[in-house]
């Protein structure tokens, strides 16, 4: 098994620190970390972490976070009344504080190792240590493909709709489109609850 | 794996109230020892990272 902390260091994206040949299999993905995520930092958009391997120099796998966040618009009283039960404030809250994790990124000289899995629970807890008092959730826009959507379900993530109706609805998109993307959350309180 | 192409909308009505339900039953697979050992790794790679100036 490959181990991600024993076999590589860990390295926020810097002109010092490029990522250069960067391959995770998807060329989206790929002019994004190689080309563009030093200009994302340079414009205070993105930051981009990645996992260097000791023994080759080879990157392993990547992520960007950018901040965000999830708004809802005023429930009715009741409703409102029940919310204040999972996230209590005196006041309802319209916008909770979370990160979006814009790309993320296994090489494919990695692939089938269990690196996936790896680099998501670091995300979760370099988010909570970085940024401890605001990552309510992380959030996710992932390619809405069964064996994608399976790997996030597989990390705690769940639909920001409940449906794919829903979904649609909200972006107007036409009933017999594909959505090509499903966002997705993770609530961190959960992995903050588990910490100590 | 993942785009940051499309701006998250404003949730309303019966997708606001999905997704507090949602939200209750929102889970870890992972045991307070796991989280615990994953928080540890990750400030000691933090550590070792601040070391060398690459953080």
């Amino acid at each position: 098994m490959f181990n991600l902390d024993a076999q590589c260091e860990f390295i926020i994206l810097s002109t010092e620190e490029p990522i250069v040949d960067f391959d995770c299999g998807d060329a989206n993905l790929n002019k994004f970390f190689n080309h563009e995520a030093l200009h994302y930092k340079a414009q205070l958009l993105a930051q981009t972490c990645f996992f260097r391997h000791y023994e080759t120099g080879k990157v392993v796998c990547a992520f960007s976070l950018s901040p965000n966040s999830l708004k809802t618009s005023d429930l009715p009283g009741s409703r409102r009344k029940k919310v204040k039960e999972y996230i209590p404030r005196e006041k309802s809250l319209q916008s909770y504080p979370a990160f979006l994790v814009g790309r993320f990124g296994v090489s494919v000289d990695f692939k089938n190792r269990g690196i996936g899995m790896q680099l998501m629970r670091y995300v979760k807890s370099y988010c909570l240590s970085t940024f401890p008092d605001f990552c309510r959730f992380l959030l996710i826009d992932a390619y809405n493909t069964p064996s994608i959507l399976k790997f996030y379900q597989k990390n705690n993530f769940v639909p920001v709709f409940s449906t794919e109706e829903q979904e649609r609805s909200a972006y107007k998109t036409a009933d017999d489109e594909l959505l090509q993307t499903r966002y997705l959350f993770f609530d961190m309180i959960n992995w903050k609850d588990k910490s100590y | 794996m993942a785009l940051e192409t499309r701006p998250i909308p404003v949730l309303k009505g019966k997708a606001a109230r999905d997704f507090f339900e949602t939200l209750k039953k929102c889970t870890v697979s992972e045991s307070r020892e796991e989280v615990q050992e994953i928080n540890r790794k990750m400030r000691a790679m933090l550590e070792k990272s601040r070391a060398k100036g690459y953080v």
